[in-house]
């Protein structure tokens, strides 16, 4: 310690200070603080729950209560919101322009949302095409490569989401790799970007990781001695694959079409740089509706309609796949 | 150098003699704090560069004060953090011609007193009495100005008199590309109906005109290659030959320019244009309101705007002109009269139903 002077000369109210700064600063919590919250494994454990449970409030729940509630609050002049109750913006959303007897919808929310589950299909069934012969491979392949071909898989992620689209620009674009390699091909058409098609291959290219990564996690957990027994016992190669490997490898499919299916419907960047006029997808929708309309409530309640059609879908792909049973076997 | 020069003498002498009497003024007596710093909450970037440069530094060596630059990269951001700030936080702020009338509106700005403003003749009178600052009052002083025109590229379209029926001719189906913003769609249908984009009025019918802009939209829809979002889309657009003629920015058509793009043309089409401009003002409950009265008038001196505006890439709304000047791509020779402002009260009673319209027309289900 410092020093304090003559402990003569000190109050009483100095002294019980001092004890209790010593206190502090000789607890074993602050003196090893590993030690001590290993020791109290329920502290830690409502500690780690905690911060995880504190960050999804802030971050996830807080604003989804906050969109929740802006979207039954009526517009008001010049962007500003009206704190009094309205089902209006539901209506605008849901029921505006659909005549449900001559199955004519012409609301604009309906129809775009259609569009982008279409789109996101499309791509799901793509990269699932296009994913699953990699996943499988690598899930099976004890090559010493592995790590290499894994690495290259995850490689895109290090470039940011705007440049791999601006990249597939330049492959699509009028004086583009692909249009360059047609014309050696002794083909004209150069006419490959903004359109359906370009909107597609390119979530196809920056989603497949997205399939091929779970594939590859629940084929490599797959035991050899299965599919040995599989042949032992005169299974062919194909029939080994249809009956052993194949259901095996579902949980995977399963995680790797609903991240693709989920990313791709809700994707803002493609149809936005990629896609031509009619290319509208509903996360451009909504931030159309919240930045050039200012109409945070309506806004709000086309989001809040979007997440409980993908809730719903995916609850409904739970049920028809069952889910639970497929990862409970498969961790 | 100038071709007015004579004209630019004498507006020369008035302003010197204007800074002089300012500063003699200055010295008598004024009602501001007495720190001797200003706020200047401005553009960033290369924006800021230029005001430091050519307006700030030689203000704070002339008038022998400190200014404090701070920046925003959105109207919107500046708007709420004057908003939520204590009044007296922020001097001059610089709104855009789009978030003038919220300003205004929400109470934000401070009227500016144009009689003790020497230099404030030099503006041309379209930037003394903008429509888009509502009452009486001037609450912004306009700085520089530009247009939301027309691009085109002269190895596919010949023109000497570009018109905005460009963007509605089959020849160039597919080669089109606009901006994807439902507001400026209509204004530009209106103008290039001959409507007047702040009523739409057809014999006197909103109705019919609108009738008739949405069918122009739906008709250009056709023939659209892409609807651009970003300044950074458009330049692609025009850049990679993707499409050779459409809506801009004259600045980025500048820069393309610059980069040895010839042969990209900017232009106001002769049915007019959609003008914006970049105006100074002074926030609510300003300690420095002389001060900052007395800023707004140095940078309006023909001495300082000239050379402040080319580096800028945008024309000044005062009547200085220099070659450099002229060059610019949104220069208007009629001294900003070619240059349409939007009514923004019209627009906020209407823009959602035509939002939603411009949807329909992209769905295929107009």
């Amino acid at each position: 310690m410092s020093g304090d002077g003559e402990p003569g000369t000190r109050e009483p109210y100095a002294d019980r200070w001092l004890a209790v700064r010593s206190r502090i600063l000789n607890s074993p919590a602050l003196m090893n603080p590993v030690h001590w919250l290993t020791g109290r494994k329920r502290a830690l454990a409502v500690a780690q729950a905690g911060v995880g449970i504190f960050w999804m409030m802030l971050f996830l729940l807080a604003p989804l209560l906050y969109i929740f509630t802006i979207s039954f609050w009526q517009t008001g002049a010049a962007g500003t919101m009206v704190q009094e109750f309205t089902l209006e913006n539901y209506y605008s959303v849901l029921l505006q322009d659909v005549s449900l007897t001559g199955f004519d919808v012409g609301n604009i929310y309906l129809l775009v949302l259609w569009q982008s589950l279409k789109f996101g299909i499309a791509v799901t069934a793509i990269t699932l095409v296009l994913g699953y012969v990699p996943g499988y491979y690598l899930g099976r392949s004890d090559s010493r490569w592995l790590p290499v071909l894994l690495l290259l898989i995850i490689l895109p992620f290090w470039v940011p989401l705007i440049v791999r689209y601006y990249a597939w620009m330049l492959v699509l674009g009028e004086s583009g790799v692909l249009s360059w390699a047609i014309e050696l091909l002794g083909f004209g058409s150069r006419n490959f970007l903004y359109n359906d098609l370009a909107v597609i291959s390119g979530l196809v290219q920056v989603l497949l990781p997205f399939m091929i990564l779970p594939i590859y996690n629940s084929v490599s957990k797959i035991e050899d001695s299965l599919l040995e027994s599989a042949k032992t016992m005169g299974a062919n190669p194909i029939r080994t694959f249809y009956e052993v490997s194949l259901p095996l490898s579902l949980p995977g499919v399963v995680a790797g079409c609903i991240l693709v299916f989920i990313l791709a419907v809700g994707s803002f960047l493609a149809p936005a740089l990629l896609g031509g006029p009619g290319d509208q997808m509903i996360a451009n929708l909504i931030e159309r509706t919240f930045l050039q309309g200012q109409n945070w409530p309506l806004a709000s309640a086309m989001s809040f309609v979007y997440l409980v059609v993908l809730f719903v879908m995916i609850t409904a792909f739970n049920r028809f796949v069952s889910l639970d049973e497929l990862f409970g076997e498969g961790s | 150098m100038s071709r007015h020069s004579r004209r630019q003498f004498v507006r020369g002498t008035g302003a010197l003699s204007a800074v002089g009497i300012t500063a003699v003024a200055g010295c008598l007596g004024s009602d501001d704090d007495d720190d001797g710093t200003l706020g200047l909450y401005s553009w960033g970037g290369s924006t800021q560069e230029a005001l430091m440069d050519h307006v700030v530094e030689p203000f704070e060596a002339e008038y022998d004060v400190e200014v404090e630059a701070t920046s925003f990269d959105n109207q919107d951001s500046m708007l709420s953090n004057i908003r939520s700030s204590p009044e007296g936080s922020y001097d001059i702020v610089m709104p855009s011609a789009e978030r003038t009338y919220e300003a205004v509106q929400q109470d934000l700005l401070e009227p500016i007193r144009t009689e003790d403003i020497d230099t404030w003749n030099n503006l041309f009178p379209v930037f003394q009495d903008l429509a888009l600052d509502p009452g009486d009052d001037a609450h912004v002083a306009p700085l520089y100005y530009g247009t939301i025109g027309m691009v085109y590229n002269t190895d596919y379209i010949d023109t000497s008199s570009p018109s905005w029926e460009l963007l509605w001719d089959e020849e160039y189906e597919d080669r089109i590309t606009v901006q994807d913003f439902a507001m400026l769609r209509v204004f530009n249908a209106a103008l290039s109906l001959g409507l007047d984009p702040n009523t739409l009025e057809s014999d006197g019918s909103y109705e019919d005109g609108l009738e008739m802009v949405y069918d122009a939209m739906a008709e250009q829809h056709e023939l659209v290659r892409t609807y651009w979002g970003s300044g950074q889309e458009q330049v692609t657009q025009y850049q990679e030959e993707s499409s050779y003629v459409g809506t801009g920015w004259g600045g980025r058509i500048l820069a393309l320019q610059d980069e040895g793009y010839d042969q990209l043309e900017y232009a106001i089409p002769e049915e007019g244009a959609k003008g914006w401009s970049d105006m100074l003002a002074i926030a609510k409950g300003s300690e420095n309101r002389e001060l900052a009265e007395q800023f707004i008038g140095f940078a309006y001196q023909d001495e300082v705007i000239q050379d402040l505006s080319p580096e800028i890439g945008y024309p000044p709304a005062t009547g200085v002109e220099t070659d450099e000047i002229e060059a610019l791509p949104d220069f208007d020779p009629s001294g900003g009269e070619g240059l349409l402002f939007e009514d923004p009260e019209f627009i906020d009673e209407h823009e959602d139903e035509w939002m939603d319209t411009f949807d329909a027309i992209k769905m295929g289900e107009y």
